[in-house]
């Protein structure tokens, strides 16, 4: 029997450009930005050694790089960039741009802290700013995930017509190499289905596509009902909301090929928890270091890592959360004047469920500072503590920084 | 007023006449041709014809005579400026509504 | 940044460092120091219950041109101690990796590195004098 599979010693970025060739992409248009880079040094050289058949790009920005996908993909090529923190940002108003023209884009999100200050470690506030923008954002804990996921990713945003980040953590990921299994240009074929664009530019069918839409439906020359704005921004909504059983299938199908199956959430020990992490990217992994250290000093602790995290997996996280009474939810990231974004998804999830839990919010690892799993494990300690409601912040999160 | 029956999930559209509604009411004032003035109506030969190439609505036909579509025209008067003879002037439109 | 708190191997590519807290935190019993300096283990004024190597890596490399933009690259060269030291792995497999991942160009001076660090590492084993 034919190895579908051989393990290689990769970092997250190679990982990525495995992930894009694998998938067969035709167009890269991706501007080089610590820590990124390397993925677009390896798709080029892939391209120029002929193993990949697809053009690469070189633009001057981010915004052109992303321009350049939506261009490619609109006229059906399947189309891939990369990118982190500032640049994620320079492209911004693109983001909004693909989603809003349901294009199947897969974009590598090397989660990098955004400046002011200047700072090119890693935390997850650049993919965090852009989950208002209408992307599946998935976030992956190690290696093996961003190969894996970058291949379903193209499998889902092509069914569900709705562009794909795949994000991990600078350095933590994307220059630390691990033992990943990397499948078969064959076995990857059978992964994907053929792409059928629904947008395409074709003479003997002309087409205007992203013209101005008016506030209100108005009759085309054909007389017939088009879309308003508002129309058309509900069916991205919807497309959201419906594309759970896309994204749970994609995973599940995934796990019969190559024997690694993928959901929304991972957990981790939640058969029996009552104190619950939670915690997303390589941060969930480092929580169930944490979490086995608690469950040795007598808490009945699990971990639930959140995988994707656009569209908002709510009835998951209430089913995984249902037995809680106390929730850690530690963010990487935080909206500031509130608090961290997993924190208040969580919130917003549970509110009418029933689910009666206190939930303490940590903010942690901002511009790549040092996060150990006991300093984890003592967050949790302190959040049980009875004088946790004077000792801890009631109203904001808790940082675990150094002032 | 919901709809699908259109099938589009982004903005888009087929080029059409009129796709963008009848902007003939649009205009303040219309564009005119003194065909005695205009190259290839007088002569009876397809020549000149830059107020076609330069309407932006295209609402000018390559003609003879030439002439100018009014349920469309916008009344921009890019045709009235472009002639070389000033064959067209702009006419102002009066109360062309009515309840 | 590494998450390792009980190592049982330290490598130190620059011996200044030794002179700030933390490099040997958590360094197990029995567990090796192995120091890029020109210093022989004994004269680190490294103490503890660890075993210690060192090999002049930045000797080696500047002889054999392993300089990129100024900087002497003596990674690859103190695998040849860390092998030499503690016998973990073989220099075989060391020199079967750089065959088979290293760009063609920078093969043949980087297993120099490693055999000539292998050849020049000194190692003091704990509680012995020499």
């Amino acid at each position: 029997m034919d190895k579908i599979e051989t393990i290689q010693i990769i970092d997250g970025n190679q990982a990525a450009a495995l992930g894009a060739k694998l998938s067969r992409v035709q167009v890269i248009a991706a501007y080089p930005i610590t820590p990124q880079t390397p993925v677009t040094e390896a798709l080029s050289e892939f391209v120029e050694r002929g193993e990949l058949d697809a053009q690469y790009v070189a633009v001057e920005s981010e915004h052109s790089a992303l321009a350049v996908c939506t261009s490619a993909s609109i006229v059906g090529a399947k189309a891939f960039t990369a990118t982190s923190s500032h640049g994620l940002a320079y492209m911004h108003e693109m983001l909004h741009w693909a989603a809003g023209t349901r294009l199947p884009l897969v974009l590598a999100c090397v989660n990098r802290a955004i400046g002011a200050p200047w700072n090119v470690q890693n935390d997850q506030q650049d993919s965090i700013s852009q989950r208002d923008t209408g992307w599946i954002q998935i976030y992956a804990r190690n290696n093996q995930e961003i190969l894996d996921s970058v291949i379903q990713a193209y499998r889902i945003a092509e069914k569900v017509y709705i562009p794909v980040m795949v994000c991990y953590d600078g350095y933590i990921l994307s220059h630390t190499e691990m033992p990943v299994s990397v499948p078969t240009q064959k076995e990857v074929d059978k992964f994907l289905p053929k792409y059928k664009p629904h947008t395409l530019l074709d003479p003997q069918n002309p087409k205007n596509y992203n013209l101005v839409t008016l506030a209100n439906p108005r009759l085309n020359a054909e007389n017939v009902l088009c879309h308003g704005y508002m129309e058309i921004r509900f069916l991205l909504q919807e497309a959201l909301q419906n594309s759970r059983e896309t994204i749970i299938e994609a995973g599940r199908e995934f796990g019969k090929l190559f024997g690694r199956s993928y959901g929304l959430l991972w957990k981790d020990r939640m058969d029996d928890a009552d104190i619950v992490i939670v915690a997303m990217g390589s941060l969930a992994l480092e929580a169930i270091v944490a979490s086995d250290m608690l469950r040795e000093e007598g808490y009945r602790t699990g971990v639930v890592g959140l995988r994707v995290f656009r569209p908002f997996p709510k009835g998951d996280v209430v089913a995984a959360l249902r037995g809680a009474r106390n929730i850690i939810v530690f963010d990487k990231n935080i909206s500031y004047g509130l608090e961290g974004a997993t924190c208040s998804e969580i919130k917003s999830a549970l509110y009418g469920s029933g689910v009666n839990a206190a939930i303490r919010n940590f903010i942690v690892g901002l511009g790549g500072r040092n996060v150990a799993a006991r300093e984890l494990a003592d967050a949790v300690k302190k959040s049980l503590s009875p004088s946790a409601d004077k000792t801890l912040n009631r109203e904001y999160p808790e940082w675990i920084c150094y002032i | 007023m919901g709809t699908r029956s259109c099938g589009h999930i982004c903005g888009e559209s087929s080029p059409g006449i009129g796709e963008a509604g009848i902007t003939g009411d649009w205009r303040d004032s219309r564009p005119v041709i003194d065909l005695d003035k205009c190259t290839p109506s007088k002569k009876n030969k397809p020549s000149c014809f830059q107020c076609w190439l330069y309407c932006p609505e295209a609402v000018i036909s390559k003609t003879i005579p030439v002439e100018i579509n009014l349920e469309y025209c916008k009344g921009c008067g890019i045709c009235a400026q472009v002639c070389p003879t000033h064959a067209i002037t702009m006419v102002a439109e009066q109360g062309r509504g009515s309840a | 940044m590494a998450q390792v708190e009980h190592p049982d191997v330290v490598i130190v590519l620059d011996d200044t460092l030794l002179k700030h807290n933390g490099v040997l935190d958590g360094l197990a019993k029995g567990g090796w120091l192995i120091v890029n300096s020109r210093q022989e283990p004994e004269h680190l004024n490294c103490h503890g219950e660890f075993n210690v190597a060192t090999a002049d890596a930045t000797a080696i490399c500047q002889d054999l041109g392993l300089i990129v933009s100024g900087l002497t690259i003596v990674n690859t060269a103190i695998l040849g101690a860390f092998v030499r030291a503690t016998g973990l792995l073989n220099v075989e497999s060391i020199k079967k990796v750089i065959r088979e991942r290293f760009p063609k160009a920078d093969i043949d001076v980087n297993l120099a590195a490693v055999e000539k660090t292998y050849e020049m590492t000194k190692s003091k084993k704990q509680g012995t004098s020499k």
